[in-house]
């Protein structure tokens, strides 16, 4: 489902991000990429969902070369990615219904669609009573789910979270991660950024260490070290 | 397709009534470079009026100095009957001093220091001469051969007049012209400037739009027609201006007298419609720039 083939990524002129990084990721797998702060993490989900080019080396995401492809067809690349973050990135003057809604909305879905699309996955969430409060009424581990319910409203093949638990309590994290397992077993692969030891060793599973753009370990059922 | 029709619409008007006042700002001096270019197009067509109509009864006008005896009156009168092949007899006029200074009161009106030099006694008295001919060189002939009269002044042809109010009317086109481009250039920046605060104040959710997959182009159009609605109310409001100078100048150019010139300095109403359909396009064509420049500059928020 993704394929890295000696990715590097160079920012500016000398800020070596990412070196020469090769993995997969098969379909339907969950995968956990760890390690510190300006270790790669978010740089190598960055250049998945193509907010960033790759240098040298090319990425494959659903079976497109995103390194070479047309500025004009990444928002159809985007379509098949459910992008969540560490700060959920919601519109905090739009109700929970309507930050879903607006994922649908804003790539052209008729409203039948939306009506039908945005009640179901709040309910997956566990959000389905609240779909009119405004984020800013919502507890953090919340507003994440509303993030992941806007993530996975259509139906992506592949969800890229970016520390999803990075502001929220242990317990909150664990709903979260349920929720990601939970979508991860509807086919959906997950790629996970994350310095949280706690979900990476109760998850138990593929894990990808990076330390200064460089892959140092790729383990099947790892635990973060 | 009609979700997105539905969706730009919305939230064009949306964006809109949000930055009201920086929106008034752009709307306000598109209107006004508008109604220069507007003003352009009327004080052109006016003035072609004037050319046009003097152009019908070209004049020459024979000025005798004030000091001039009765009999080199009686003799450049005489001249000038002598040629009624040229000249048309009947409508030729003499006007005397009192007559004349009268005329320079009018002519003059805008020029007190003119004025002021001339008295009913200094005044060169005048014979208004209507020439049946087309031909202008032999009326400049003529008058070339009128100049040696004993107590001749000066000789004035309507053509070199013509001349004076072409230039005038060149001036006034090149200085509205500049002016005009100078607004609508203005006009522009603004709403290129009230398009860029607007993407600014939505960074968030062009940020969602694009991280969801929108295109650039469903970002863009809100934004777009947003600047595009912005020129064309310029537009409508110029139209407006527009009308009420005309009507405001033709009532008042009726109370002229007529013969002055001023009275053919008006335009037909069909002439002042097309002006303002012109009015309209530039003004979308205004906004549709300044947005689009915008648009595609700030879609990186």
């Amino acid at each position: 489902m993704i394929t890295l083939e000696n990715v590097t990524k160079v920012y500016g002129a000398d800020t070596l991000a990412v070196d020469d990084v090769s993995f997969d990721v098969a379909k339907g797998d969950f995968i956990f990429l760890v390690g510190p702060s300006g270790s790669g993490k978010s740089t190598l989900l960055r250049l998945m969902s193509r907010e960033e080019v790759a240098t040298d080396g090319d990425v494959w995401v659903a079976g497109r070369n995103v390194t070479d492809m047309a500025p004009s067809r990444v928002p159809y690349l985007r379509r098949s990615l459910g992008n969540i973050f560490q700060d959920y990135k919601l519109l905090l003057n739009k109700t929970v219904f309507e930050n879903v809604a607006f994922a649908l909305e804003v790539i052209g879905k008729p409203r039948h669609v939306i009506r039908e699309q945005v009640p179901f996955v709040l309910e997956l969430v566990g959000l389905a009573d609240k779909h009119e409060r405004l984020p800013n009424q919502l507890s953090g581990g919340e507003q994440q789910r509303v993030s992941i319910a806007r993530a996975f409203v259509n139906r992506p093949l592949i969800m890229l979270a970016d520390e999803p638990t990075g502001n929220l309590d242990p317990a909150t994290s664990e709903g979260i991660m349920a929720l990601l397992q939970a979508i991860n077993e509807t086919g959906t692969t997950v790629v996970m950024a994350t310095h949280d030891h706690r979900v990476v060793n109760m998850m138990r599973r593929r894990v990808i260490q990076l330390d200064r753009g460089v892959v140092v370990r790729d383990q099947e059922r790892g635990v973060y070290e | 397709m009609l979700a997105r029709i539905e969706y730009a619409l919305r939230e064009t008007w949306a964006s809109f009534r949000r930055n009201l006042t920086l929106t008034m700002a752009a709307v306000l001096t598109s209107a006004i470079a508008l109604l220069l270019v507007g003003a352009t197009f009327l004080i052109q067509r006016a003035f072609e009026n004037l050319l046009v109509q003097w152009r019908g009864d070209v004049a020459m006008i024979v000025f005798v100095r004030s000091d001039a005896s009765p009999e080199q009156v009686a003799l450049i009168d005489s001249t000038l009957r002598a040629a009624p092949s040229v000249i048309d007899v009947e409508k030729l006029r003499y006007l005397d001093k009192p007559e004349s200074y009268a005329e320079a009161q009018r002519i003059f009106a805008g020029d007190p220091v003119t004025l002021s030099l001339l008295t009913p006694e200094t005044i060169p008295t005048q014979f208004k001469v209507v020439p049946l001919t087309e031909d202008t060189n032999l009326v400049r002939s003529l008058a070339d051969q009128y100049r040696t009269l004993p107590g001749v002044e000066a000789v004035a042809l309507a053509e070199d007049e013509f001349e004076v109010i072409s230039t005038l009317s060149g001036f006034v086109r090149t200085v509205t012209l500049i002016m005009s481009l100078v607004l609508l250039a203005v006009a522009i920046g603004l709403i290129w400037n009230t398009i860029r605060t607007a993407m600014f104040a939505r960074r968030r959710e062009i940020e969602v739009m694009k991280l969801v997959g929108a295109t650039n182009w469903f970002i863009r159009v809100p934004f777009m027609l947003e600047g595009l609605l912005q020129g064309l109310i310029g537009g409508v409001v110029s139209c407006l201006g527009v009308w009420a100078l005309n009507s405001a100048w033709t009532t008042g150019v009726a109370t002229f007298q007529p013969g002055t010139g001023i009275s053919s300095l008006v335009v037909p109403s069909g002439y002042l419609s097309g002006v303002m359909v012109i009015l309209l396009a530039l003004g979308a064509i205004v906004g549709a720039i300044g947005s689009a420049i915008a648009a595609s500059r700030f879609l990186d928020v």
